[in-house]
């Protein structure tokens, strides 16, 4: 778990981090809320809440493992080592439960807000 | 002179679209520092990026340290843990910082060592900036990073990728001072092969050279045998069309011409007014490459 944090730290700068998943998910889970306070149908919400979801990964995309996919990045210093190829496999595991809980989260609120106001 | 290998390559082979690099045999010899030089594209980086393990995708056999095979350095972590290499263009990741830089080298090598890899940077005065982006560094100060990454490893042998280019002069020479103190330590069993441009600066601490030409070895030995075997030879005009069937490569001007002979073809010379003199490294490699190079020659303007 330490290194599986550890690479994800490594390959997504520090700002994304505070910027996208300590405050942007705050941001999400109230639009969440907002949307189901506002929203009569849970399935508006949910589609709101989505493309906007969407559209953070796409900037996360841009900032996380920028330049990795890139032709003239050629994994130097990942090759040089037998544990590179496990660092990014932890890299990319470590993201991706990132993205799950911020979904989770964003949703939950949404569909809890719904499900308020429904009730 | 005899010599242990501690790399060994056989039938290295790696095809390009314009570019084959076609080694028969080649010798990284223990112990000692050994230059790779050629001229720009002549299959330097291709070599000790194959060497490295950077690029798989060649043909021939390779054996490292007497006993491990290249399938043994990409499987067995002994192996890989003590090769060092340092490579240009992006080794590093463009959008690290310094941070993310020391972080992933204390990830992927056990035997990094974090307080010597801070000292080193200190010492070669890296900024130090953790929130800095590798990518902003001047050439300089990334090689200098680079260094102190490989430096601060437990490592037997060295590959480093061009590490006199982007350096001044006083920085080079602190280069050849730090590959002298690798090389003294682990008695003579730590050895270093560096690619370079740069014959002169580092001919202080190149103690044996290959000289690669269009994708192959094409001269190799140590320093003092290639001194031995090589002559410079000066002479007047009237001389210059008897010396120049003798002589390796010529070039001549109003007066007279210089050139570089085999040591062995000397007595060739025999009748004729000439000046002989003991080659540097630097017009040894000159004159190995003029001969083999695809190059033009003559006046290009």
């Amino acid at each position: 778990m330490k290194d599986l944090i550890k690479a994800y730290t490594t390959f997504s700068p520090k700002l994304y981090n505070i910027l996208v998943v300590l405050a942007g998910t705050p941001i999400l889970a109230l639009l969440g809320l907002y949307v189901g306070f506002v929203s009569e149908s849970l399935m508006i919400t949910m589609i709101i809440l989505l493309c906007a979801l969407i559209l953070v990964d796409v900037y996360g995309d841009f900032f996380v493992f920028q330049g990795i996919f890139s032709k003239q990045y050629e994994f130097g210093i990942l090759r040089n080592s037998v544990k590179g190829e496990k660092i990014l496999k932890l890299a990319l595991v470590g993201d991706m439960i990132k993205r799950l809980l911020m979904y989770f989260v964003v949703l939950f609120c949404g569909r809890c807000f719904d499900r308020c106001f429904a009730g | 002179m005899e010599f242990k290998s501690c790399i060994h390559g056989e039938n290295i082979v790696k095809k390009y679209k314009n570019f084959e690099l076609n080694i028969p045999s080649v010798d990284i010899p223990r112990g000692f520092a050994t230059a790779l030089i050629g001229e720009n594209g002549a299959g330097k980086s291709t070599l000790l990026d194959i060497l490295a393990g950077i690029r798989l995708d060649y043909k021939g056999n390779l054996r490292f340290f007497d006993k491990f095979n290249d399938r043994d350095r990409e499987t067995n972590p002994e192996v890989k843990n003590r090769i060092g290499y340092e490579g240009t263009g992006n080794y590093y990741l463009p959008s690290w910082t310094i941070r993310q830089g020391r972080d992933i080298q204390s990830l992927l090598f056990d035997s990094f060592d974090e307080a010597k890899y801070r000292d080193i940077c200190k010492k070669l005065d890296v900024p130090d900036d953790d929130n800095k982006k590798i990518a902003e560094l001047s050439d300089g100060n990334n090689m200098k990073l680079k260094l102190a990454g490989v430096f601060a490893r437990k490592t037997d042998v060295l590959l480093l990728d061009e590490p006199a280019s982007p350096l001044d002069p006083l920085m080079r020479d602190k280069l050849c001072e730090m590959i002298r103190e690798y090389l003294l330590l682990d008695e003579g069993n730590k050895s270093v092969l560096f690619s370079t441009h740069n014959i002169a600066d580092m001919e202080a601490v190149t103690d044996y050279a290959i000289i690669v030409e269009n994708g192959t070895v094409v001269e190799s030995g140590f320093t003092e045998e290639l001194k031995e075997k090589y002559i410079i030879v000066k002479g007047e005009k009237k001389d210059e069309e008897a010396a120049a069937k003798v002589l390796y490569t010529i070039s001549s001007n109003n007066y007279g011409f210089e050139g570089m002979a085999l040591s062995e073809n000397i007595s060739g010379l025999s009748g004729l007014d000439v000046v002989t003199e003991t080659p540097t490294l630097s017009q040894i490699c000159v004159a190995v490459m003029k001969h083999n190079s695809k190059l033009y020659t003559g006046s290009i303007l």
